[in-house]
């Protein structure tokens, strides 16, 4: 029996060791990596008997009797909140009369959070709140879909190779090893409790960039189905404004802004030549070329960039002007994160610099 | 916050991750695992769990 069920893998023979690796085993690393990277970024709906199938394996495994229920939330935004307080209830033991009150609906819930702060609080803060709630229990997790690598070689898709495409036989453990994978196959998030689980559906969105970096330009680039997620340009989160709003940037919230990677980000968002004029920029030359700025930037590098004029006129006669982000030090940018010496700061290195130049190497016939 | 009931979550995870990590510890010789972990489940973890996971939820 294999743990993917792959058709196109003949099934090995049963090994109890395994020393090395064929060419034909090795030729399928990539393949079963990308069948797991998959998995762990499915956004398909959560396949609850799956799940609750293995789950029980689990437990029988961990010795633990068998949970009595399961229940299934939408976000781990909700699984921080709901899965401590039916723990804490459970612990208490059996209300008495005199304890019970009737449901407690989350208006309800934001109207004493209001009160109790004597104000109206903002979606904002309570998502911070809520992110706080997240954070803090992120011991008490299993990751699901997103635990299917690891750092040691017990992830399932460490043991799922092993065992569909080496034939590495667990003997008792294989059963546990199955169900263990077929958690993470069929759901995200789940907290295990002796007497429930609760355990989250899988994000209906998950965005990156080219380089598998979390990154959406119009939303959250992790959303639930409930709606909760997690706003991120390039592998930085920020907050949703900075996605969402980006005309409500200023300079003065980009200045304010003590995370230098939120604040890079916002000044991306701004325009980096937008923030160059908008922030009283020091300019350090004016030449032929163009004109050379500097902004320095507090617990970061300065941004140096040169300001310069396309010479082709628009139709309408005017110029347009354009700015080019260039090394704090003027280093020519050689490619491949490799950069040359330091120039002076003159517009003209500057613009040599973007070419991989050096200024005195640098002679256009017309600028462009 | 003991009232969780911490040791379920601890109770399950040794049983289905770290009993099997030691089992395949054991049988693996080192160059094979460490060709395994470097080309599937390293690689896997990077994407999966380094990029998404723990920027969701810490």
């Amino acid at each position: 029996m294999s743990i993917l069920n792959d058709p196109s893998i003949t099934n090995p023979a049963p090994q109890t060791r395994l020393d090395s690796l064929t060419e034909a085993q090795k030729s399928l690393m990539t393949v079963w990596r990308d069948k797991w990277i998959a998995i762990g970024l499915s956004t398909a709906e959560a396949d609850h008997k799956m799940f609750e199938e293995a789950a029980q394996i689990c437990y029988k495994a961990a010795k633990l009797a068998p949970f009595k229920r399961v229940v299934w939330v939408k976000s781990p935004a909700i699984m921080a909140q709901v899965a401590p307080r039916a723990a804490v209830i459970l612990a208490r033991g059996k209300a008495s009369k005199d304890q019970r009150r009737a449901g407690l609906p989350t208006d309800e819930v934001r109207k004493l959070v209001d009160e109790a702060i004597g104000r109206a609080s903002v979606d904002a803060e309570l998502n911070e709140v809520t992110m706080s709630d997240i954070t803090n229990m992120w011991g008490r997790y299993i990751g699901g879909q997103f635990w299917v690598g690891g750092w040691y070689l017990g992830s399932p898709a460490s043991v799922s190779y092993m065992h569909d495409v080496c034939g590495l036989d667990l003997g008792d453990l294989q059963e546990r090893a199955e169900a263990y994978a077929k958690t993470a196959m069929s759901c995200s998030w789940w907290w295990p409790h002796t007497e429930f689980i609760i355990a989250c559906d899988r994000p209906r969105v998950i965005a990156r960039d080219g380089q598998g970096r979390l990154h959406r330009e119009d939303g959250p680039a992790v959303e639930y189905r409930d709606g909760w997620g997690v706003y991120s340009w390039h592998g930085v989160a920020v907050p949703a404004d900075v996605i969402l709003h980006p005309e409500s940037i200023t300079v003065v919230d980009i200045e304010k802004t003590t995370n230098v990677e939120i604040r890079r980000v916002k000044t991306e968002r701004y325009g980096h030549g937008r923030y160059i004029e908008d922030s009283g920029a020091k300019k350090l030359h004016e030449d032929e070329f163009g004109v050379l700025y500097r902004k320095d930037i507090p617990n970061d590098e300065p941004l140096v960039m040169v300001r310069v004029k396309n010479t082709t006129p628009e139709a309408d006669g005017t110029y347009k002007f354009y700015y080019l982000t260039v090394h704090p030090e003027l280093r020519p940018l050689l490619g491949g994160n490799r950069f040359g010496e330091p120039q002076s700061p003159t517009a003209r290195n500057a613009v040599a610099s973007t070419f991989g130049l050096r200024g005195e190497e640098y002679a256009p016939s017309r600028e462009s | 916050m003991g009232t969780v009931d911490d040791t379920v979550r601890g109770a399950v995870y040794d049983a289905v991750f770290g009993e099997i990590d030691d089992a395949v510890d054991n049988a693996v010789g080192r160059s094979a695992g460490v060709a395994v972990y470097d080309a599937v489940g390293g690689s896997v973890e990077g994407a999966v769990h380094r990029e998404v996971a723990t920027k969701t939820v810490t």
